[in-house]
Formats: C-alpha cells, structure tokens, sequence
C-alpha cells in the first residue's frame, strides 16, 4: 500500500517529534524523550505531495523510522 | 615539557601560547603539534595542524546521488538524494532540484557546525557527516566551487 504525505504534515510530524526549525534555514532537528536525535530538511517553498522514494528515505534516514508505514501510523496518532 | 626530538610533539597549552607564531609556521611544513591542557587531564587532545593537509585528507569524502522520484502520478517534481550526507533537492526539473540540493546542503553545513556538541554526540547518527560538511563549509558559500566540489556535473543533464 502507498502512503502519501504532503510537506505540511511532514512538519506537523517533525514539531511531534519534538524538533525545531533552525532559524531561517530549511533543516529541523531535535531530541525525544528516548535520546534519539533527529535532523530532518524541509523547504518551505515545496507545494504538493512528497515523493515516494524521498518520503522512504525521510522516514528511515531522517526521522528513524523502520518504514514508511511506521511513519504513517505515527502520523495517524497524532 | 616540550619534546622537540619526537615527530609530533606534545606541548602545555600555556607554552604552546608563548610559542604561538613559530609553531604555526613549523605546522605549515606538515608537523603536528598535540596540545595539552594539564588542568584538565581529563578532555581530548587538540592537534594544531596544516589545513592544507586537512584539506587533502577530506578529499576522499566524495559524494553520490541517487535520483528517487520523478514528476508523474505520485509528485510533480524530482528529488534527488546525496548518500553521504541524507540531504535531498526538490524540484520540478532535475536542474532545480539540483540547486535546491545545494541550498540545503549549505544550510545543513551551517546548522551542523553551530552545534557541534549535538552533533558530534556518539549517539548522534548524523556524526558520520562531519567530514563531507567540512569540505562544504570550505567552499565558503561559493556556489559554483560548490557544484564542482559535490561533482554536481556527473548528474546534471
């Protein structure tokens, strides 16, 4: 099953995570209560849907999640 | 304290002060001097070394791209992806996406260096790109270095 996500939900997913942007740049990091620490790059400027191979990546390399779908069941509960 | 006959020699902080000026032109020959702080015995050593030299080592930090979307049903846009680093460009040709690739990686070299004690945290996953970000923050903000430098070419149609 395919999950998509838009780059505002990506955002509300990052300030969930306990992260921040940093001043005007487009990279957001922060640390959870479990210690891991994140860093994540969102452009403002994008509009639309994020790609499925960029949104696989984002989930497992950025945020450490173990897949997409862990990623939208997170969302979900939010 | 200082042992002149060793090859890379350990000096106090204090005598390393006092001798500032020739030690800097004996590193720039390619000599490595190891400062030590004998009041706190307990932190890492700091070496004062050639940049150049920094420099070259770096230069086996390369990058690689993988191209992972494209415009079709699922996004209008490309996005591109640097392996070394995790940063993506996003955009509705390759080219923007390239440009974009380069905005971010500039910003996350920025972000990086501001916080090193996060970053270079062993339990940081991102500790790895400390090397790669040095070689963009050595381009000093010069985009056309920078393309050059991240071998943006290879990929640019």
């Amino acid at each position: 099953m395919g999950y998509t996500f838009t780059w505002e939900q990506l955002e509300r997913i990052c300030r969930k995570l306990n992260m921040e942007r940093q001043g005007k740049t487009s990279v957001w990091k922060g640390i959870t209560p479990d210690g891991k620490m994140r860093t994540c790059i969102i452009h403002a400027k994008h509009k639309g849907n994020i790609g499925p191979g960029l949104i696989s990546k984002i989930a497992k390399e950025q945020l450490l999640f173990d897949s997409v779908e862990e990623l939208y069941n997170f969302y979900k509960s939010i | 304290m200082r042992k002149d006959d060793k090859a890379m020699p350990i000096l106090a902080v204090s005598e390393a002060k006092n001798k500032l000026t020739s030690l800097r032109r004996e590193a720039l020959t390619g000599k490595e001097f190891i400062l030590a702080d004998a009041k706190r015995k307990d932190e890492q050593a700091v070496s004062l070394i050639s940049t150049e030299l920094l420099d070259e080592l770096c230069e086996s930090k390369t990058f690689s791209y993988q191209w992972l979307d494209e415009p079709g049903s699922e996004t209008d846009n490309y996005s591109l992806w640097n392996r070394e680093t995790g940063v993506y460009g996003v955009g509705m040709t390759k080219k923007e996406a390239i440009f974009d690739f380069i905005d971010n990686v500039m910003d996350y070299s920025q972000v990086f260096f501001a916080d090193l004690p996060y970053y270079l945290s062993r339990s940081n996953p991102n500790r790895g790109h400390y090397w790669y970000l040095r070689r963009i923050l050595r381009c000093n903000d010069n985009r056309d270095m920078l393309y050059r430098m991240l071998s943006l070419e290879d990929i640019d149609e």
